[in-house]
């Protein structure tokens, strides 16, 4: 079976500028694939093309297997995009706005009727079916905007920015939302600035900069691939130059580095190691009070990873 | 949102979705509001003028008068108003960014523009429907004919159609807000002139009304009609090129309505021809409007990008022999050239045939306007092909584009203009007065009568035709050639994807289930 999106080695110039330089990633229905890095890297360029409203000088991008440059109608069946921005039609109530996009799309009678119901009673839009457009907040023009790229039930999603410009609650909704729609197995690529989020959904990620794909995969495989070392939080009850001076006498203990109240240290080893280590440090008369394998996130990643070239 | 009922819930899933997104929004919007209630108010203070004006004596111009000034608020509101809000309805979907959203929505350009005319002509027909009480109480008055009230009302639904389709076409042509407000300024200027043409028009019209009853009225009507018919669709094939991708189709249409449009005229001339006494000369002069006419859609269509877009060469047809009749008529510089030289050797074979079946003697065929025929058509050759031949390298980039199509006019002005200036600095007054070989102008009023005046240019014009269709049969081959490699590659792709059950190809399967 066709993987829900693949994009095969897309390349896109801009006259001099090469926006996108063979992309490749892919992703499979139910997966939620997080799209990272800085402005200008390529990312709205690359899901535009996903969306069919640009075209690649090289390469293509294939949804359920249909060519984004040679079936853009089928593909456009199959997808729905969310742009990073958006308007909503001026003088236009939530239900005429959804009623016209179903139409639009080719729905009928109560097959449309019914997707309209489905989908603001997804995103929580019922109450206000009735209300102007120009009149809901940036929220909920997300909701609706969202509510809309789901109305012909397509299997991939396309979601460019869809936090941006919304209040903690507001996101934390849209996560839910976003985590209840790849459990009804639709395969969604979702580019953020906000990346302790995409961290906490994402299923893999594919981070860009400068129009280049610098590592695909889920966070761990990335982390493993940058760092084949663990990293370690020490803090301790005597003073921290004490503590550093006993544990770099240790075995596989690499750099060290202060953080915070504690220390950092590099370690190569399995968890028994670790405990053995702990137990030597005991030993050596230092008293810690917090020793932690520190998780590598999203932002450490992508701030290892880019180098924040601008194009 | 109301649900419609009986047969409106039926009708109701076939309605143009962007029309009855039109729709709303206009009724709802405040500018249609205001415009609607000055309108009303306005001719209703102007129906009690009149009323007031005329006390207990009623005359037969009064009620004339009554309706003209009826008719001038109508025709503000249809001829002058409407088109105005379909320029503003394209254009807010660049303003108000929801363009993109119309794309990936699967609708097609075509339905998108036809959504807009037609909600913009709904709008329209709630001006005539609102004004039709006072327009019964003005022919109740006497004086007016009804059957130039029909006229004059059909008239301003003709320019308010045509006009509406030449807003969106306008509206579509840049998304730049400078350039929307020249386009704004010029659409202006023609609403002016088409507003206060249609009073003029309609005042002569009721002063006059039993010139209708001529045949020759009759006629001139019907070519108003096909003429606004024909513009309208050409600005309507123009707005879904510019709403379409680059790599899509943005030609195919334009070159069907062409050669449609040509033959209609061809068949128009023939069917007067039949009819009355045509002189040599007139027929003439109706060839060469019509070669003419046929210059600025060709010349857009011989500085096209030479190569088949990447989703139109998928869809050229898989058999050879279809694919090689069609090539004029797909996408692409060379095969625009071909199309053009296909056009204007059929203009010039029914200028031959058309004075060789008018009577009198055979020497005469090559008087009364021929020779003016073929050197306009060398001419045009020359100034299309020559520039557009040299510049097809380059017309893959749209700035490269915008040049070849501004170089074509520029270059007909450099051949004007230069020997005018060399001849004013030499002294030679036939150069100023532009009596030289490149004013196209100049040749053919010395040639109207006789071809064998002038023997050293018409030997430098077939020259430099000569190398004009020299240099573009190369690009015409490799365009003739492309549209073969596309047939066949598609061909053979539908041999390797036949699926043994069904018999479908994969893209046709998957078609079929969409379409189910």
């Amino acid at each position: 079976m066709s993987p829900a999106l693949e994009v095969r080695s897309i390349t896109k110039r801009f006259g001099d500028l090469t926006a996108v330089d063979n992309v490749t990633f892919g992703l499979e229905a139910g997966e939620i694939y997080g799209f990272i890095g800085p402005n200008g890297a390529g990312k709205t360029t690359t899901m535009r093309i996903c969306a069919t409203l640009q075209l690649p000088d090289e390469g293509d991008v294939f949804v359920e297997g249909h060519s984004v440059l040679e079936e853009p109608r089928l593909v456009r069946q199959r997808l729905g995009f969310m742009p990073d921005s958006f308007g909503a039609y001026a003088a236009t109530t939530v239900s005429e706005y959804l009623d016209f996009f179903a139409r639009a799309y080719g729905l009928r009678g109560q097959d449309r009727r019914r997707a309209i119901r489905d989908v603001m009673g997804f995103t929580s839009l019922e109450p206000l079916s009735g209300k102007l457009t120009s009149a809901l907040s940036k929220g909920m023009k997300q909701r609706l905007c969202l509510a809309k790229t789901m109305l012909h039930d397509p299997s991939t999603l396309i979601l460019d920015e869809p936090a941006s410009g919304l209040d903690p609650r507001a996101r934390i909704e849209l996560r839910e939302l976003v985590k209840a729609l790849a459990d009804m197995g639709k395969a969604i690529l979702i580019s953020s600035h906000i990346l302790s989020e995409l961290s906490e959904i994402c299923d893999g990620v594919a981070v860009i900069e400068a129009g280049r794909i610098r590592a695909t995969g889920s966070v761990e495989e990335i982390t493993k691939g940058l760092q084949p070392h663990s990293e370690i939080f020490l803090r301790t009850l005597e003073p921290i130059e004490i503590a550093e001076r006993r544990l770099v006498e240790l075995p596989r203990v690499g750099a060290v580095r202060h953080d915070r109240d504690g220390l950092v240290f590099h370690f190569e080893g399995s968890d028994e190691d670790q405990a053995e280590l702990l137990a030597q440090l005991v030993a050596t008369g230092v008293r810690p009070i917090e020793f932690a394998l520190k998780e590598a996130d999203l932002e450490d990643l992508f701030l290892r990873l880019t180098e924040g070239k601008v194009q | 949102m109301d649900e419609p009922r009986g047969l409106l819930r039926i009708l109701d899933d076939f309605w143009n979705p962007v029309l009855v997104k039109e729709v709303r929004q206009a009724l709802r919007g405040r500018l249609f509001h205001i415009c609607f209630s000055i309108t009303l108010v306005g001719v209703t203070l102007v129906s009690a003028g009149m009323v007031v004006a005329m006390g207990n004596e009623v005359s037969h111009s009064e009620g004339r008068d009554f309706f003209l000034g009826l008719f001038t608020c109508l025709a503000i509101a249809v001829i002058g108003f409407v088109p105005f809000t379909a320029f503003n309805a394209m254009g807010s979907e660049w303003d108000e960014n929801t363009f993109d959203l119309l794309v990936i929505s699967n609708l097609r350009p075509g339905r998108i523009v036809l959504g807009k005319v037609l909600g913009a002509l709904t709008q329209a027909m709630l001006f005539y429907s609102a004004f039709t009480p006072f327009l019964v109480l003005s022919f109740l008055l006497r004086g007016i004919d009804l059957f130039a009230v029909i006229v004059a009302l059909g008239v301003s639904f003709v320019c308010s159609t045509g006009l509406t389709v030449l807003a969106i076409m306008l509206s579509t042509l840049s998304k730049a807000r400078f350039a929307r407000v020249v386009l704004l300024a010029v659409l202006a200027a023609v609403l002016v002139g088409v507003t206060s043409g249609s009073i003029v028009f309609t005042e002569q019209l009721l002063r006059f009304p039993g010139d209708l009853r001529d045949p020759e009225a009759v006629q001139a009507m019907l070519v108003f009609v096909v003429g606004v018919a024909m513009a309208a669709s050409f600005c309507y094939c123009v707005a879904c090129n510019m709403l379409s991708h680059a790599e899509e189709n943005r030609s195919t249409g334009v070159r069907v309505l062409l050669t449609a449009s040509l033959l209609v005229a061809l068949g128009f001339m023939t069917s007067m021809m039949m009819q009355f006494r045509v002189d040599r000369s007139a027929l003439s002069a109706m060839i060469i409007a019509l070669l003419l006419g046929s210059l600025l859609p060709s010349m857009y269509l011989v500085t096209e990008p030479e190569r088949l877009g990447r989703r139109v060469a998928p869809r050229v047809p898989r058999n050879r022999l279809l694919a090689l009749l069609a090539t004029p008529w797909l996408p692409g510089g060379g095969r625009g050239m071909l199309l053009f030289l296909l056009h204007t050797g059929g203009i010039l074979a029914f200028c031959f045939l058309a004075h060789a079946s008018l009577k009198g003697s055979s020497e005469r065929m090559l008087t009364s306007g021929v020779p003016a025929v073929l050197a306009l058509a060398v001419y045009a050759i020359v100034y299309l092909g020559l520039p557009s031949a040299i510049q097809a390298p380059f017309t893959d980039r749209p700035k490269a584009r915008v040049i070849a199509r501004v170089s074509i006019p520029g270059l007909l002005l450099v051949f004007l203009l230069v020997p005018a200036l060399l001849g004013f600095f030499v002294g030679n007054y036939n150069l100023v007065n532009m009596r030289h070989v490149g004013n196209p102008e100049f040749l053919m009023e010395r040639t109207w009568n006789s071809i064998h005046a002038h023997p050293g240019i018409w030997r430098l014009l077939a020259g430099l035709a000569t190398l004009t269709i020299a240099l573009n049969l190369y690009r015409m081959g490799r365009g003739i050639r492309e549209v073969s490699q596309a047939s066949a590659k598609r061909a053979e792709l539908a041999r390797d994807s036949r699926t043994p059950e069904s018999g479908q190809t994969e893209p046709e399967a998957a078609d079929a289930v969409a379409e189910s």
